[in-house]
C-alpha cells in the first residue's frame, strides 16, 4: 500500500473543489499513499498568504458557505493535516508564480517547491491523476 | 474494563471526527481502543470505511440520542 501514489491537479479557485481535494489528500495520506499535488491556474492565488488576495480568488457556492458557517476546517488546514499524516508534496505552478512575480514566501507554508508542467508529468506518469 | 480513549468530536462535521481519530491513532500504541463521539451521521458511516481500509477494528458502533459512538481498536 505504501508504494501507491496519487496525483492531484488543482486548477480551479472554487472552494468546493479545493476542499474536496484537501479531504481526499488527508485520507489518502493516512492510508500510506504518496500524494503529489500540482497547484496551478486559478487555484494558486487561493493559497496566497495575504488573505485579501486569497479571498478575492476563491469562488464560494452555497455548500462552501455552509461549511464555513459550521466552523469546519479550512482546505489549507486539511492540506497541512494531509502532510502531517504522510508523504504529501505540494507544488506551485511555475507559470502562475512567474506571471505574478511570486516566490514561495508569498504562499501558504504548505508548499514544497515550484514546478513546471513537464516536472509534474514526469512525477505523475503511469499513476492515477485527478483534476480539481 | 479496558481503558477507552474518548475522542469528543460532537459539533464537528465530516471529515472532522475522522481527522481527530486519525490523529489519535497515530499518537497511541497498538492495542489502544478509541471511542469517537460524533453528532454527524456521515462520520458514523465513513469512519468504519476508513478503519477497514487502514487495517484496524470496529469494536462497536451505536447511536444514543443523536450522538454516534464508534469504538475503534488500533491493530497495527
Amino acid at each position: 500500500m505504501a508504494e501507491e501514489t496519487m496525483n492531484l491537479m488543482l486548477i480551479s479557485g472554487e472552494y468546493s473543489r479545493l476542499h474536496a481535494a484537501a479531504m481526499l489528500s488527508a485520507v489518502a495520506s493516512s492510508y500510506g499513499k504518496t500524494v503529489n499535488i500540482f497547484v496551478s491556474m486559478e487555484a494558486l492565488p487561493a493559497f496566497h498568504k495575504d488573505p485579501q488576495v486569497a479571498e478575492a480568488s476563491i469562488i464560494k457556492g452555497p455548500v462552501a458557505k455552509r461549511i464555513e458557517e459550521t466552523g469546519g476546517q479550512s482546505f489549507i488546514e486539511l492540506f497541512q493535516q494531509a502532510k502531517d499524516f504522510g508523504e504529501v508534496k505540494i507544488y506551485a505552478c511555475g507559470l502562475v508564480m512567474d506571471v505574478y512575480h511570486w516566490t514561495l514566501a508569498d504562499l501558504s507554508a504548505i508548499f514544497d517547491d515550484v514546478m513546471g508542467v513537464a516536472g509534474f508529468l514526469t512525477k505523475s506518469e503511469g499513476q492515477p491523476t485527478f483534476t480539481f | 474494563m479496558e481503558d477507552v480513549k474518548v475522542i469528543d468530536a460532537r459539533g464537528s462535521f465530516c471529515p472532522g471526527p475522522l481527522m481527530e481519530l486519525i490523529k489519535g491513532i497515530r499518537q497511541e500504541p497498538v492495542g489502544t481502543t478509541f471511542e469517537v463521539w460524533s453528532s454527524d451521521a456521515g462520520s458514523a458511516k465513513d469512519i468504519p470505511e476508513w478503519v477497514a481500509r487502514a487495517g484496524h477494528e470496529i469494536v462497536a458502533n451505536s447511536e444514543d440520542d443523536g450522538i454516534f459512538k464508534v469504538q475503534v481498536k488500533k491493530l497495527r
